[in-house]
């Protein structure tokens, strides 16, 4: 199965740069069914979580406009090859997904 | 009885949480609301409340020509001190508001994301800070439209 989220944390001159892609259709409720002509129901990714050896460092706020298959992409200042850096999202209809991932030199 | 006892805590405490983030709760809502808003003034009000706009020292990173509108990668970098949160806004998008990014002291004051884009629009950055609101747009042209 395809991983729901892919993430990389790599380290570089004191700046750890945070890279994830996550699955996620990203439907606006505004599309309508090719094929049955029925409106698709909005699921789209609500809040982002980011947090660095357990300790919250970064969150966010979604709406619709976002594109389908998340990407995101932020700079955490320091952090040290080794540490623990993990993503968690939860969409409009209660489901919520997680990674983590070590820092990697790069 | 003991399970009675249990759940009285529990509701009690509980009662105390939603007190306490009654203002979260109420911020969450207006900014829910302005997600759900299809007119870009009303998306903006409903987010800035009675706060103003000021210019200010945010760099928005996006293509000249977007050939996909589905999907169109953008960086927005504030060099405003003590940045809380970077906004972004769509001008011309069916839901103009699209995504704020709280900024914790830990991190710089920059991201990337990629964005739907209908049309040609103007992309519109907001920073918050404890000095106010500030804002920049950048026009982005789309030749294919990736927005319902």
């Amino acid at each position: 199965m395809a991983k729901k989220i892919k993430i990389r944390a790599s380290l570089k001159n004191d700046v750890t740069t945070v890279k994830a892609i996550m699955t996620h259709p990203m439907e606006t409720g505004s599309r309508k069914d090719k094929e049955s002509g029925e409106l698709i129901p909005a699921h789209y990714i609500q809040a982002v979580i980011v947090s660095l050896n357990g300790e919250q460092v970064f969150n966010a706020d979604w709406g619709t406009g976002v594109s389908k298959n998340p990407y995101l992409s932020i700079k955490i200042k320091g952090g040290a090859v080794g540490d623990n850096v993990a993503l968690t999202w939860k969409d409009n209809l209660g489901e919520s997904e997680a990674a983590e991932t070590k820092i990697k030199a790069k | 009885m003991e399970i009675t006892r249990r759940k009285a805590i529990k509701g009690a405490s509980l009662a105390a949480l939603a007190l306490s983030s009654s203002g979260l709760m109420k911020a969450a809502l207006a900014n829910a609301t302005a997600f759900d808003s299809t007119d870009y003034s009303e998306s903006l009000e409903l987010f800035l409340g009675d706060n103003e706009l000021s210019a200010g020292d945010i760099k928005i990173k996006a293509p000249e020509v977007a050939a996909n509108g589905a999907t169109v990668p953008i960086e927005i970098t504030s060099s405003i001190e003590d940045t809380q949160s970077i906004s972004i806004f769509v001008e011309n998008n069916p839901r103009p508001y699209i995504a704020t990014f709280h900024i914790n002291p830990r991190i710089e004051a920059t991201v990337s994301l990629r964005v739907k884009m209908r049309e040609t629009s103007n992309i519109v950055a907001i920073v918050k800070t404890d000095a106010g609101h500030f804002v920049a747009k950048q026009s982005v042209k789309v030749t294919a439209g990736g927005c319902v």
